[in-house]
C-alpha cells in the first residue's frame, strides 16, 4: 500500500494543526458558527441529529492492521466502542465531542490517516474496487492512479469551494465493483495495443435527487494527462455549475443541461491549454506508484487443498461461507475473502472495536496485514491462501462474523437513516432488520439479491441501483417507504425504478419477501433476481408485490423533498 | 481601518492600513457557541434547509489606492487613447468571464476578483485563469469575503494582496499564509509541488 514520506507527512501534521486553530477560534467566538462550518466538513465533521459525527477516510478503501487498530482505539476512547463503515469506503464515529476532533485527527496522522475532504463542497476521498489487484477479471490495477488522484485533489486550492460535492471513483476491471458510473466522475482503466494504460472518462453520475448514469465524454485518455484533464473538468464544473439551487448544482445538471456532448467540447476546449502542462505527470510516475502495490510474498500451496474439500464437504455453512464470501483470485490458491458486517441484529456496516482489534489480527496472520473496505460497508482479507480458510472461517465465526451471506438478500447496504442522520426522512436500520429477519430462511436458495436502503432521497444507501431499493418518504411527518426494483451495478448500470405506492414500515419487509417469492417461482436455471425483474418486466414484480389491494393507501403521493 | 495584505514575489508580506470601510466590515460579533447543545446534535434539520443562494449583485469595493474600480464592460469598452488618465483597475465579479480580458490587459495595474462569499469558489478559478493563460503579471487582489482561513489557497491561484474583512486580524493572516510547508500540485503561483517528484523523499511505513 501507499506510504506516506516526509511530504505526506507534513501536509498532513499541517493540516490539524490548521483544524485546531479554527476550532479554537470557533470555540472562543472568533469564527461563526457559519464560517466554521464548511472547515470542519473539510475536516469530516458533521453534527448530526444526536451527536457530533466525524468521518474518517480511507482512501480507495485500503487500511494496515495498524489502521485499524487506530480505529478500533478512537471508538474506544472517543466513541462508544464502535465504528460504522460507509458506501463510499470512509468509517463514520457517531457519538464524538465536537471538541475532541483536532485530537483525534492527531491520533489518525500518526497512523498516516486523516479526515480531508469526507464531507464539504470539493473533491471527496477517491473511492475503487475492493478487489483492485487481486481481481480475476481485472484488466488494470487503478489504485496506483487512485492515490496519484488522492495527493492532486487533497487541500486542491482552485476546487475548494465547488458549487457541490465532488465523488470520483475508478475501476480497472469487467465488472464495476465501485459503481463507479453513479460518481461525479468515473475512470474505466485499460491498457492499450501497445501496452500503455489509458482512461475513459465518465462525468455526470450520480443518485440523489437526479439519478443519472454518467455518459462517456473521452476515451483514450492516457494515464499521464489524467490530472490535466480532472483539471478541465473542475475549472469547467467550478465556473460554470449552478450555485443558485444546491438541488440543482451537482455536475450531473450542468451536464443535462449542456448535453454530454457540448459538456465534452468545453472541457476538450479547456483542456488543450493545458495538455503537456505542468499537471503533466512525469513519465516514471505510474511505475514509482505501482511499487507501493506490488503483490504481497504469495506462498506456492496447492489451489485444490483437500482439507477445504472435506470441510466443505462436513459443514454446509462454511460451504456456504466459501460459496459467497469468498472471491475468486488472480491466483487460483488464493481466495479473497469478505467478512460480512451484515449479521442479524447488527447494524448493516457496523463493527465494535474489539471486533476491529481481531480482524487486525488476523489480516497479520492471513492476509499480508492489510484489510480492504468495499462500499458494499463490508470488509475484505483480499489475499488468504486456500489452505488458511478453514482456520480464518473458524476464528471468524468465534468472534461471530462469519455470516456466510455476501451479496445474498441478508447483505443489505443501508444509510444510518432516522437514528443518526439530521436529514432522514425515516428510519432505515430497523427496516433492514425486518427484512434480514424475513429473507434469511431463503436468502441461500434466492442467490444473489443487492437490497439498498435509503432514509432519504439523498440516497447515500444507493437504493437507485439496489435490485430492490427501499426509500424512505416523509408524507405528512410520518415514515413511508418507496419500493424500487431493476436497479444494478455490475456489468453495466441500470438505475431502479419506484413500484408502486410508498407503503408503512410493517409494509416493507413482506412485500420484500413477496417480490422474492414471485422471482422463485419465475427463475430460469442461473437467473438471478435482477435478471428476472428485466425478463419479466417490472407490471408483473408490480402485481405480485401487491397482490390483492396495494398496501394502504398513503396520504399523499407527492414524495416531500429534502436535501 | 480597512487592512490591505501585499504578498510580494519576494515572499515578505506588507500591510497597507486604508480608511474604515473601504473593504467589506465586519458582520455582527458571534455568541460563544454552547457545546453542550452542540454537542447533543441538532435533531431534524429538514425544515431549516433553504436549497435557493442568494447571487452577489455588485462588488464589495469601489476604489483601490489610486482610483477607482470600473467593471469588466466598461473596461472594453473604454477609449484606448485615454490610456494615460484612464482608469488602471478593474474589479470582477463571480459570474464573469476573466477570458475576455485577453488582449485588453494593457494599463491594467490591478484585478480585483471579488469573493461575494467566502465559500463561493469561482474567484479562484478566474485569479488561476488570469494568471496562467492570460498571463496577467500585475496585482491581482481578493476582495469581499476575504476570510484569513481562504489565503493559503488564495496564493497558490496566484492573488497577491488580500482586503481583509473586517473582523479579520492581521496576525492569523499572517500565520495562514504558512499554514502548509509543502503542496501536493501544480498552482498558479508556480510553487514546487510533490506530485512533480522532483526527489526521492524518505518513507516510514504505516
Ligand atoms: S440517505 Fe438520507 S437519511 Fe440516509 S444517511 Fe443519507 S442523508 Fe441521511
Amino acid at each position: 500500500m501507499y506510504i506516506y514520506n516526509d511530504i505526506d507527512q507534513s501536509i498532513v501534521d499541517a493540516r490539524v494543526r490548521q483544524f485546531a486553530d479554527q476550532t479554537d477560534r470557533y470555540l472562543s467566538g472568533r469564527l461563526s458558527e457559519d464560517e466554521y462550518k464548511p472547515l470542519r466538513l473539510q475536516n469530516g465533521v458533521y453534527v448530526e441529529r444526536h451527536s457530533p459525527l466525524l468521518r474518517i477516510a480511507i482512501p480507495y478503501g485500503l487500511l494496515s492492521s495498524r489502521q485499524l487498530r487506530m480505529l478500533a482505539q478512537i471508538g474506544r476512547v472517543y466513541d462508544r466502542n464502535f465504528g460504522h463503515f460507509t458506501t463510499r469506503q470512509n468509517i463514520q464515529f457517531n457519538w464524538v465531542r465536537l471538541e475532541d476532533v483536532p485530537n483525534i485527527l492527531g491520533d489518525l496522522a500518526t497512523v498516516q490517516m486523516h479526515a480531508i475532504q469526507t464531507s464539504g463542497s470539493c473533491i471527496r476521498n477517491v473511492t475503487t474496487d475492493h478487489l483492485a489487484g487481486v481481481a480475476h477479471d481485472e484488466r488494470v490495477d487503478p489504485r496506483p492512479l487512485a492515490e496519484l488522484m488522492r495527493q492532486w485533489s487533497t487541500l486542491n486550492p482552485e476546487f475548494a469551494f465547488l458549487p457541490r460535492k465532488f465523488k470520483v471513483a475508478f475501476n480497472g476491471a469487467v465488472e464495476d465493483r465501485a459503481a463507479s458510473e453513479v460518481h461525479d466522475l468515473a475512470f474505466e482503466v485499460y491498457c492499450d495495443e501497445a501496452g500503455e494504460v489509458r482512461l475513459i472518462v465518465k462525468v455526470g453520475g450520480g443518485q440523489g435527487r437526479t439519478p443519472r448514469v454518467a455518459p462517456v465524454i473521452k476515451t483514450g485518455l492516457h494515464w499521464r494527462d489524467m490530472l490535466s484533464y480532472t483539471e478541465a473538468v473542475l475549472r469547467t464544473y467550478n465556473r460554470w455549475g449552478r450555485r443558485d439551487n444546491i438541488y440543482k448544482s451537482r455536475i450531473k445538471i450542468l451536464v443535462d443541461a449542456l448535453g454530454a456532448e457540448r459538456f465534452s467540447a468545453e472541457v476538450e476546449q479547456e483542456f488543450t491549454h493545458l495538455v503537456g502542462g505542468p499537471a503533466t505527470l512525469p513519465a516514471g510516475e505510474l511505475d514509482r506508484m505501482t511499487a507501493f502495490f506490488a503483490p504481497p510474498a504469495y506462498v506456492t500451496t496447492p489451489s485444490w487443498d483437500q482439507e477445504e474439500a472435506r470441510h466443505r464437504l462436513a459443514d454446509p455453512r462454511f460451504n456456504a461461507w466459501v460459496k459467497r464470501n469468498v472471491a475468486r483470485h488472480k491466483r487460483d490458491n488464493y481466495g479473497a475473502v469478505t467478512i460480512s458486517l451484515k449479521s442479524p441484529g447488527i447494524a448493516p456496516g457496523d463493527a465494535t472495536s474489539d471486533q476491529m482489534d481481531a480482524i487486525a489480527d488476523l489480516a497479520d496472520r492471513y492476509s499480508f496485514g492489510q484489510i480492504r473496505v468495499s462500499h458494499h460497508q463490508n470488509l475484505v482479507l483480499a489475499d488468504v491462501a486456500r489452505s488458511d480458510l478453514w482456520a480464518l472461517y473458524q476464528a471468524l465465526e468465534a468472534l461471530k462474523l462469519g455470516e456466510p451471506n455476501v451479496g445474498l438478500a441478508t447483505d443489505v447496504i443501508c444509510c444510518p437513516g432516522g437514528d443518526y442522520c439530521a436529514l432522514a426522512n425515516a428510519k432505515s436500520i430497523p427496516v433492514a432488520a425486518a427484512v434480514q429477519d424475513a429473507l434469511a430462511p431463503k436468502a441461500q436458495d434466492i442467490g444473489t439479491l443487492a437490497i439498498k436502503m435509503s432514509g432519504c432521497i439523498n440516497a447515500c444507501g444507493h437504493h437507485h441501483v439496489g435490485h430492490i431499493g427501499i426509500l424512505g418518504v416523509d408524507k405528512k411527518d410520518e415514515e413511508w417507504y418507496q419500493i424500487l426494483i431493476g436497479g444494478r451495478t455490475d456489468t453495466r448500470t441500470a438505475l431502479g425504478q419506484i413500484i408502486g405506492k410508498a407503503i408503512p414500515r410493517d409494509e416493507v419487509a413482506p412485500t420484500v419477501s413477496r417480490l422474492t417469492d414471485f422471482y422463485l417461482n419465475q427463475r430460469q436455471p442461473g437467473e438471478i433476481f435482477v435478471d428476472a425483474v428485466e425478463r419479466l418486466g417490472k407490471a408483473a414484480f408490480l402485481a405480485a408485490a401487491f397482490p390483492s389491494e396495494p398496501a394502504p393507501a398513503s396520504p399523499d403521493l407527492k414524495l416531500k423533498e429534502n436535501v | 481601518m480597512s487592512i490591505l495584505l501585499k504578498l510580494h514575489d519576494t515572499g515578505a508580506v506588507g500591510v497597507v492600513t486604508l480608511p474604515e470601510g473601504t473593504f467589506r466590515p465586519a458582520p455582527p460579533a458571534n455568541p460563544i457557541p454552547d457545546m453542550a447543545i452542540v454537542n447533543a446534535g441538532q435533531g431534524d434539520v429538514r425544515s431549516l434547509i433553504r436549497p435557493n443562494v442568494k447571487q452577489p449583485e455588485s462588488p464589495s469595493v469601489t476604489a483601490w489606492e489610486a482610483g477607482s474600480f470600473v467593471r469588466l464592460d466598461d473596461w472594453l469598452a473604454r477609449d484606448v487613447a485615454d490610456v494615460e488618465t484612464g482608469p488602471r483597475a478593474l474589479v470582477l465579479m463571480p459570474t464573469e468571464d476573466p477570458l475576455s480580458l485577453a488582449g485588453h490587459l494593457d494599463g491594467l495595474d490591478l484585478i480585483a476578483v471579488e469573493f461575494a462569499k467566502f465559500n463561493d469558489g469561482r474567484g479562484y478559478s478566474i485569479a488561476t485563469l488570469l494568471r496562467s493563460r492570460l498571463g496577467f503579471k500585475g496585482e491581482i487582489r481578493a476582495v469581499g469575503d476575504v476570510l484569513v482561513d481562504q489565503l493559503f489557497a488564495m496564493v497558490r491561484c496566484g492573488i497577491n494582496s488580500f482586503a481583509l474583512r473586517g473582523d479579520q486580524r492581521e496576525e492569523d493572516a499572517r500565520r495562514a499564509l504558512a499554514t502548509f510547508p509543502a503542496v501536493y500540485q501544480w498552482g498558479a503561483d508556480n510553487r514546487d509541488f510533490a506530485l512533480a517528484a522532483k526527489r526521492q523523499p524518505d518513507r516510514a511505513a504505516a
